[in-house]
């Protein structure tokens, strides 16, 4: 069904696009000065762009001229490389291009073209464009450099243990960061450029042979998809690609560090790299996988193990622990242990809100100070949680306008969520729904809610993949990195539900052996 | 035309046969009117369950890749076969009312008790609906899971309720007059296990025959012995009060206390009920929603789910006016009742099939 | 998408419909414990309900039945009047602004009108309603019931607190068999076997008092027949087989007490049927440890260890047989004989059933006690110098 849909679209979109594709190409002109005045004019006479020109040869001049954009090249390299030589030349008879590009042009990328269109392209990706009089062809020389952050970890994925490197805003960069993780010519970079105004360039990087080649058709032709104006994060192009737009959880997932992306590739999967943003998406994503952190498979196996459960846990306590507040205080009071109860009516007495409304406006308040502490600068923001935690969390029970307990939950809730980042989104809207169903129905509606929700999961896909895999449907195999994790010698296959066709991952008898006593013996 | 394009392998026709097996069946389990002897009317019952599902898996062994509607559709010949499907429909559309007047009278007896019927069952209705239009591999994916969460979770409320078990509560044996053994057997026969007739139009969702004789017979072991460990932990732990009691599993789930920190566990088995009623709903208006279908060669089952979901819902608030009425039919009517849905109309079904040879093209069963 | 705003339209009526059960925590009224009585000639159910006030519960200065802030006491009493329990629940509710809340009820009191006309009709709202819990225990008062709510207790704030404290203490001693609601109809609804629920009253007067429970009430179906005592108690838990701990004094050889523990203890009733005579041989183990002993013997020898044990056994054999005396004369199958004869002869039971009445006293019963002293506790000799 999904398949079909997305061939559907694919052809629609075939038939909106065919008229870009359609457009005049302008080849060059022998004529130098028209050229420049062409590509020029192209360019808009930008600020940005330098335009020089200058003679060749001494016996007979030829006028050439380079176009740049400056702060997209690398001026010294121009300087030194390419004006320095074309000026020096001795040559009494008229230069051609064949010539330049072979003994005197010291630059690595160098390309030949002939329509305005490429050339224009290449100049905007920072590339320098030598033309010369009288020849209808110009060269494209590779002179890219630009002002650019330095490899940093990143701050929405610290961990303990592990490699400290994160991706950039730089593609290059970027898949420089994975070669080095992979160093096997079966990892694969296929770029495209999209969005007409941005011409955003990216990169579709799977290893051949270990991801599915339909994975990596499905997805290009979803990229390909994309016809719009500009992409400027790759989260618009999330949204582009996405199984299920309008559910609350993503069926693409991100990384921001190079060796989870290089760990999802081995296992098979697709990674989209976007120029512009240092946040690379992977496909198909599993719910399962947000609960994974790359320190599960750097800590020993009881503490790491510990943990995934407990972020289950957190999970769990995120999305239901205000509902499950509010059905236990206001309909199943038979279900709390009475010190408690005693405790909860007593911190409760005299409130003027039920507990729905109470676990709802707290719940309000949280992503209130939540959402201003990110916006503000870090200075205020810290004063905006001495204020959140003091003024309102205190003097709203020590007025008695809410119970000290709902105070209590949201705050757990508030922590809890932030144990699985990726799922925050999801936690925050399906809390809301939980604690309204449980304020409506108690345990009835958190239960049928539940039940709700599990069939939201299990009917999505993410390419094709089913999104609770291996949980629904039950993949036994692939429980070792969901249920618990196994320790990584005993994963020696490739996750089953993933499909790749190169299903053994490692030998299967690497079990850590210890040497018999008597070879200590030898050794001594 | 197949209306249904989803397919689901051996394992989840297991646990969503299971599921459906446990049903409201983990709340009412079956067997309780004969008191003590209600794990031999629960053994009884299995044996009876598989004697039925072989004649179900027999017949569809002579069709494979049909569902019951297109079986008797070739065999009785388009205007009586339609006729017998309506027939055989109504049986599933009735069946899953009940089930959803069993699951609100249990909400309106323990939990909710003023909210009205009909919110209950909106609610209710919605769910299944929701699931049943994200198609039966949706469904039995959503199975899995819940059954094994379910087994665990009984496993673990019969160890806790182990301390109180009182062994001679079973004593003596053979005490009921065996009419009423034969009896409660008939009506464990009749419901849970002799509902599995419904997958007779699930069954060609799987796509190996072999798997499902093996996988459905096991799903019916699996409910039995789910249904022994409850009969075991409610006998021994409420003895002669059982007979007290609506449900009396969900009253000897209140009854465990460990160190007073596993108390109040009803709301497990009350969650149990919930899930697997949900289950058994969503396999019912499924399978009755996509008979209609067959029957009227729509050429989608999709748009008869809402109405027909609450029609279900409307049909479960109206099937009885109190819950001693239901409790009486239960008991009394319903393993009457259910007789020619689950025994004469697969039987002769098949006896038609076996003189009239069919399926003509060479029965190439596989 | 015109089916999300479908789905969306019937949320909203739901949640804007209303919220028909709810009921917020400061709109109830707990009720710890129920007094029921009954009177006779107005054919009233009597109704005494201990309801708590949360804050005065966890306030620290309302402790020992003293008043908390603005004078407040931690729990007070309702008392309502009904042809039915369900009819005086909801009458006890009128009297104030909340509605009672059952579902942490933890004890029931009988009074004594209501053991003379019959628990059973009381009992049924308990069982039938969802709020109370089947783990409620049931008491029988001795004395004004009205004294037992009012009862200020030194460490809890309520007396229900108090007494539900006292059952689960009841295994130090074993002189006093808590029974809960589900046990309790257990037993009722059985023919043969009497129930039995402990006596609980307050003795003294002004500062002094305080509440105890006094011994066992045995029903013979839903009548109260009679009492026993806490030691007759006892022997009935030998039988039974429900003695968990407990205390024995035993003389010592030169002077003093020697105080023996009882550690597990278990029993094994045989039920034997021989033409027309019933007899029933029961067989009592116990394990034992010295916890006091005031006299000089030296228990460090074994031959001294099995003298104590013998006297222990003739001790608990006094025990069961004052119990087996007391149940005979009220003719109630306390110990559950008849339930072992049913088991065991199942055909036969069908004719004695109906006569049990007659035929318990005659049934003839064979004590069997064991007693073994494994422990000393961790001395070895008496505190003497010689």
């Amino acid at each position: 069904m999904i398949r079909y849909l997305a061939k559907l679209f694919n052809a629609l979109a075939k038939r909106q696009r065919s008229p870009v594709k359609q457009s005049s190409v302008t080849k060059l002109d022998s004529g130098l000065t028209h050229n420049l005045k062409h590509i020029m004019d192209e360019l808009g006479n930008g600020s940005d762009v330098v335009n020089r020109q200058f003679l060749i040869g001494r016996s007979a001049p030829v006028l050439a001229g380079v176009i740049f954009i400056d702060g997209l090249v690398d001026q010294e390299m121009i300087n030194d490389n390419i004006l320095q030589p074309l000026l020096r030349i001795e040559l009494e008879r008229p230069v051609d291009l064949d010539v330049l590009e072979k003994s005197f042009l010291a630059v690595g990328g160098l390309k030949r073209v002939e329509t305005m269109e490429t050339l224009v392209e290449g100049v905007l990706t920072g590339d320098t464009a030598l033309l010369i009089d009288g020849q209808p062809s110009a060269l494209l020389l590779s002179t890219k450099k630009w002002e650019q952050r330095g490899i940093s970890e990143p701050d929405t994925e610290v961990i303990v243990k592990g490699a400290r490197d994160g991706f950039t805003e730089t593609l290059r960069t970027n898949t420089a960061l994975l070669r080095r993780r992979i160093e096997h010519p079966a990892l694969r970079f296929d770029t495209m450029k999209i969005g007409k105004k941005t011409r955003t360039e990216i990169c579709v990087a799977y290893i051949q042979g270990v991801a599915e080649d339909k994975l990596v058709e499905e997805v290009k032709k979803r990229l390909r998809r994309i016809d719009t104006a500009g992409i400027l994060s790759t989260e618009s192009i999330d949204q582009f690609i996405d199984d299920a737009p309008f559910s609350p959880f993503a069926t693409v997932g991100y990384t921001e560090r190079p060796d989870v992306c290089a760990a999802k590739l081995m296992e098979g999967r697709v990674a989209i790299i976007v120029d512009g943003t240092p946040v690379v998406h992977t496909v198909p994503f599993l719910f399962w996988e947000s609960f994974q952190s790359p320190d599960d498979y750097n800590f020993r196996l009881f503490y790491a193990n510990t943990m995934r459960w407990i972020r289950y846990l957190a999970f769990f306590t995120s999305v239901l622990l205000p509902g499950v507040y509010v059905a236990l205080s206001s309909y199943h009071q038979e279900l709390i242990p009475t010190n408690l109860l005693i405790s909860m009516a007593a911190a409760t007495e005299g409130t003027p809100f039920p507990a729905v409304v109470e676990a709802l406006g707290m719940g309000v308040v949280f992503e209130i100070l939540r959402e201003a502490g990110i916006r503000l600068p870090r200075p205020v923001g810290q004063a905006v949680s001495i204020v959140g935690a003091l003024v309102i969390g205190e003097a709203t029970v020590t007025a008695g306008l809410v119970g000290a307990p709902v105070v209590i939950v949201v705050a757990l809730t508030a922590i809890a969520s932030f144990l699985v980042p990726s799922q925050v989104e999801s936690a925050a809207f399906l809390r809301v729904v939980f604690t309204c169903l449980a304020g409506v129905f108690g345990a009835l509606g958190i239960i049928n809610g539940l039940i709700f929700v599990y069939i939201h999961l299990a009917s999505l896909r993410s390419f094709g993949v089913p999104f609770l895999a291996p949980v629904a449907p039950i993949v036994p195999a692939d429980l070792k990195d969901v249920a618990v994790r196994v320790p990584i010698w005993m994963m020696w296959t490739r996750p089953k539900s993933i499909d790749s066709p190169d299903r053994i991952r490692q030998a299967m008898r690497i079990r850590p052996e210890v040497p018999e006593e008597g070879h200590d013996d030898d050794r001594s | 035309m197949k209306l249904e394009k989803g397919k689901i392998d051996g394992r989840q026709l297991m646990t969503l046969m299971a599921g459906f097996l446990f049903g409201s069946a983990v709340l009412i389990y079956p067997g309780q009117w004969a008191g003590n002897e209600s794990w031999i009317a629960i053994w009884g019952g299995f044996v009876e369950g598989c004697i039925l599902l072989l004649v179900y898996i027999a017949l569809m062994s002579r069709f494979p890749g049909k569902n019951f509607v297109e079986i008797v559709k070739e065999v009785y010949g388009r205007f009586l076969g339609n006729l017998v499907a309506l027939f055989f429909l109504a049986y599933l559309f009735h069946l899953g009312s009940l089930v959803g007047t069993n699951y609100h009278d249990f909400i309106k007896l323990t939990m909710l008790v003023q909210t009205p019927s009909s919110v209950i069952l909106l609610f209710n209705s919605l769910v299944i609906v929701y699931a049943v239009r994200k198609g039966i591999e949706v469904i039995a994916r959503c199975s899995e899971g819940m059954v094994v969460l379910l087994c665990v979770f009984y496993v673990i409320i019969f160890l806790m309720s182990c301390s109180q078990i009182e062994w001679t509560n079973f004593l003596p044996f053979f005490s009921a007059p065996l009419a009423k053994v034969l009896w409660a057997t008939q009506m464990t026969g009749s419901f849970p296990y002799g509902e599995v007739v419904a997958f007779l139009m699930i069954f060609p969702a799987v796509n190996n025959l072999k798997e499902i004789q093996k996988r459905s017979l096991k799903a019916l072991l699996l409910a039995t012995l789910i249904f022994s460990i409850g009969s075991v932990q409610t006998i021994g732990v409420l003895g002669d009060t059982a007979r007290l009691y609506v449900y009396p599993g969900f009253q000897s789930g209140r009854l465990i206390n460990i160190a007073n920190v596993f108390t109040r566990l009803e709301i497990v088995i009350g969650v149990n009920f919930l899930l697997m009623g949900f289950l058994k709903m969503s396999v019912l208006l499924y399978t009755t929603v996509l008979g209609i279908a067959q029957v009227f060669n729509l050429k989608s089952y999709k748009p008869l789910v809402l109405p027909v979901g609450f029609l279900m819902g409307l049909a479960a608030l109206i099937n009885f006016s109190t819950v001693s009425e239901n409790i009486e039919f239960n008991n009394l009517v319903y393993p009457i009742y259910v007789l020619p849905f689950q025994l004469i109309i697969p039987l002769i079904t098949l006896v038609v099939a076996l003189v009239r040879k069919l399926p003509r093209n060479g029965g190439d069963s596989i | 998408m015109r089916k999300g705003w479908m789905v969306l339209a019937v949320l909203v009526c739901l949640l804007a419909g209303g919220c028909w059960d709810r009921q917020e925590l400061d709109e109830l009224a707990l009720a710890f414990a129920a007094g029921l009585d009954y009177d006779m000639e107005q054919k009233q159910v009597k109704l005494i309900t201990q309801v708590i006030r949360p804050g005065q519960m966890k306030s620290a200065e309302s402790g020992g039945g003293s008043t908390g802030q603005g004078g407040q006491k931690a729990s007070f009493i309702l008392e309502s009047q009904g042809k039915t329990v369900f009819e005086a629940v909801r009458k006890a509710s009128f009297q104030i602004s909340r509605r009672v809340n059952w579902t942490h009820n933890m004890v029931i009191i009988f009074g004594k009108g209501a053991v003379k006309a019959g628990v059973d009709k009381f009992l049924d709202f308990f069982v039938r309603d969802p709020e109370p819990r089947p783990h409620q225990h049931i008491l029988v008062a001795d004395g004004r019931m009205e004294e037992i709510f009012k009862f200020r207790p030194n460490l809890e704030k309520a007396s229900a607190q108090t007494l539900e404290g006292m059952m689960k203490n009841a295994v130090m001693t074993s002189e006093i068999y808590p029974v809960t609601l589900q046990e309790f109809v257990n037993d009722l609804m059985s023919y043969s076997k009497a129930a039995t629920a402990p006596v609980v009253a307050v003795i003294g007067e002004g500062k002094d008092q305080k509440l105890q429970l006094v011994g066992t009430a045995v029903f013979k179906r839903e009548k109260c027949v009679g009492k026993i005592d806490p030691k007759e108690t006892r022997g009935m838990l030998w039988v039974i087989g429900k003695v968990k701990s407990g205390i024995f004094s035993v003389p010592s050889k030169d002077y003093g007490e020697v105080g023996i523990e009882i550690i597990q203890a278990s029993s094994k009733i045989q039920p034997k049927l021989d033409g027309k005579e019933l007899t029933v041989r029961v067989d009592v183990k116990a394990i034992c440890n010295i916890g006091e002993q005031q006299g000089g013997e030296d228990v460090s020898k074994p031959e001294k260890l099995f003298r104590f044990q013998k006297k222990l056994e003739s001790e608990i054999k006094k025990e069961i047989e004052k119990a087996i005396k007391r149940s005979r004369e009220m003719k109630a199958d306390i110990f559950g004989i008849g339930e072992a004869f049913h088991r065991k002869y199942p055909k036969q039971w069908k004719s004695l059933e109906p006569e049990w009445e007659q035929h318990f006293p005659k049934v003839k019963f064979s004590l069997n006690v064991k007693a073994k002293l494994e422990l000393i506790g961790e001395s070895l000799r008496p505190l003497h110098a010689y």
